[in-house]
């Protein structure tokens, strides 16, 4: 019940929050990117808001509860650089090109209402997946501890997220999403003492896990391999785990709910800090969450479905009182994804499809009322759809995200330092990207087994980067794609540049102090009782 | 041995990332210094 409660009482936060704010949305650049005047703690929240859900805290947690902590690890340290990688290859140029959307950038940067459609479409197919998935996850949480059915848990979550989204829009996200990302931050670093206190204490709860006869192999680098594990050999495992880390790497990079971030950044340096405080926040947060995870496993091995391991340790393995802050801060993670894709679906349906569609431009204030009535539909549809299919968080999620590497990962990049680059080029890639993945997905459906190294999203990407360089070779390249291009080339300077210089240049060593410090976090709380295992 | 390797590579990646970083902003800061020098003649030109 005190659960319940607490939950409760964040959603009314929330809520409150959103009423508030929707006050202070007077024209739709507040409602779609709230205002461009995003501090760098602000991006920084909504970019990891935006990317940790439940798929992180129970798909994920789950699969390293199942046997592979330190693989997912694996996989984190290549997707984490995305943000590095992502802010200074495309974010900072899609900044410049003041859209409101990702799709309007590429629809500008073209010139082509084909391209605009095509990415919008994609966004919209995309981001509806995984929402549905990170809908459910949370759904499913909230009815194991509420004791509500999972129909009337789905309707509460659909209440919470849609209505602060449609009421205040970027800025109620911006706002939301840094509140949630304190909140699930928060849960996962104080609740690592205490799950390894009850698990038998340090260093023992980690010697436990690695010598733990139910899961053998559960902190080796590689987990459990062998005929009956979901890993077959250490080899394949590793491969897997660079392949899906430097494709979540390029979805950190380019997916539209994590770029779309630098689209409310104030400036280009905040965007640039908020990618670096975004990296050293997921590699800490998914070193603690994970060994927290191994050790649950010599105190409960048999939790099923393994995707509730956290919330069961919250129930059971921590006091109260924080036990209602992992429970609300992994209900948060879920909203603040949720939000932030009901927002981006939202405006992408308004904004890149109605108002392209129509060839009309409209108002402001229309702009505003038929965005909200666009996210109504959305989030009602979001809802039936959530109520049809049945939950599969990890996959689902996993499945909808490495679309967007495929489909938009090499038109992304290509976009900003290609010369030769068409709109033919650029709309058959994100099509043959889609429809790669798309295809992979249905040979495995049928049965069909494909080796780890040619993953549906490898062969999205193969398909992309082929259409893209054929595509190319027909078409123009008019003087507004070369004129758009060059102006995103070119960096503005700030009013007081000298002085966001100043903060600018302190975060290269924030990022290899955090490094070093991780090291040494790595060592004492892994490797360390490892040996005493040996 | 992979799991000593892991140790140095999780971390290990910031402090890579830490020079990519740095590398770019010192490209940024280079762009300004370039820029200023670009106004500055444009000055003398008037």
């Amino acid at each position: 019940m005190i659960f319940t409660i607490g939950i409760i009482v964040s959603f009314i936060l929330y809520v409150l929050i959103g009423i508030v704010l929707s006050k202070k949305v007077k024209t739709s650049e507040e409602y779609y990117v709230s205002g461009r005047q995003g501090s760098t703690l602000m991006v920084t929240g909504m970019l990891v808001a935006s990317f940790l859900s439940t798929v992180s805290f129970m798909g994920e947690a789950g699969f390293s509860y199942e046997g592979y902590p330190i693989l997912l690890l694996i996989l984190v340290i290549f997707n984490a650089t995305g943000y590095v990688i992502g802010v200074f290859f495309f974010g900072r140029y899609l900044r410049r090109s003041k859209s409101l959307t990702v799709p309007e950038y590429f629809g500008n940067r073209f010139q082509s209402n084909k391209v605009r459609m095509a990415a919008a479409i994609t966004t919209i197919l995309g981001i509806t997946a995984y929402l549905v998935a990170v809908t459910q996850g949370g759904a499913l949480l909230l009815s194991e501890i509420s004791g509500v059915s999972y129909t009337v848990a789905l309707l509460i979550m659909w209440l919470v997220y849609a209505s602060f989204t449609i009421l205040s829009g970027a800025k109620g996200v911006m706002v939301n999403d840094t509140i949630m990302f304190f909140l699930f931050s928060l849960a996962t670093y104080i609740s690592f003492p205490f799950i390894i206190n009850n698990a038998g204490g340090f260093p023992e709860a980690i010697v436990k896990a690695a010598t733990n006869p139910e899961r053998p192999d559960l902190l080796s680098w590689h987990g459990i391999t062998g005929p009956n594990a979901y890993m077959g050999e250490p080899w394949e495992a590793l491969i897997w785990a660079i392949i899906l880390g430097l494709v979540w790497s390029a979805v950190i990079a380019i997916s539209p709910w994590q770029s779309s971030r630098y689209l409310m950044a104030k400036n280009e340096h905040v965007a640039i800090r908020s990618g670096v405080l975004a990296t050293v926040s997921i590699i800490a947060i998914y070193l603690f969450l994970h060994l927290s995870i191994s050790s649950i496993t010599t105190v409960k091995a048999d939790i099923n479905p393994t995707e509730k391991v956290f919330i069961w340790a919250a129930m059971n393995m921590v006091p109260k009182w924080l036990g209602i802050i992992i429970v609300s801060g992994i209900m948060a993670a879920a909203l603040s994804s949720c939000a932030s894709f009901l927002q981006l679906i939202g405006s992408s349906i308004t904004r890149d499809i109605l108002e392209q569609s129509r060839n009309k431009k409209y108002s402001d204030q229309k702009l505003l009322r038929i965005s909200r009535i666009s996210m109504i539909i959305t989030s009602i549809v979001i809802l039936l759809i959530g109520l049809w299919q049945p939950p599969s968080i990890m996959w689902i999620g996993y499945f909808a995200a490495t679309l967007f590497a495929a489909s938009w990962g090499p038109v992304a990049f290509a976009s900003v330092f290609s010369k030769k680059v068409t709109k033919t080029g650029a709309l058959w890639s994100i099509i043959a990207g889609f429809l790669g993945v798309v295809l992979g997905e249905t040979l495995k459906k049928f049965g069909v087994v494909l080796p780890v190294y040619f993953n549906p999203v490898i062969i999205g990407m193969i398909l992309s980067l082929l259409a893209l360089y054929l595509g190319s070779k027909f078409g123009n390249i008019s003087t507004e794609e070369r004129n758009f291009q060059q102006n995103i080339l070119t960096r503005p300077l700030e009013e007081n540049e000298k002085e966001e210089m100043k903060i600018t240049k302190r975060y290269p060593a924030i990022l290899i102090g955090s490094g070093v410090t991780i090291i040494i976090l790595t060592f004492v709380f892994y490797y360390w009782p490892l040996t005493l295992a040996m | 041995m992979g799991e000593l390797l892991f140790c140095f590579g999780y971390g290990g990646s910031l402090i890579i990332l830490g020079f990519i970083t740095k590398g770019f902003v010192r490209k940024m800061e280079a762009d300004i210094v370039s820029k200023h020098t670009e106004i500055k003649e444009e000055k003398v030109g008037m």
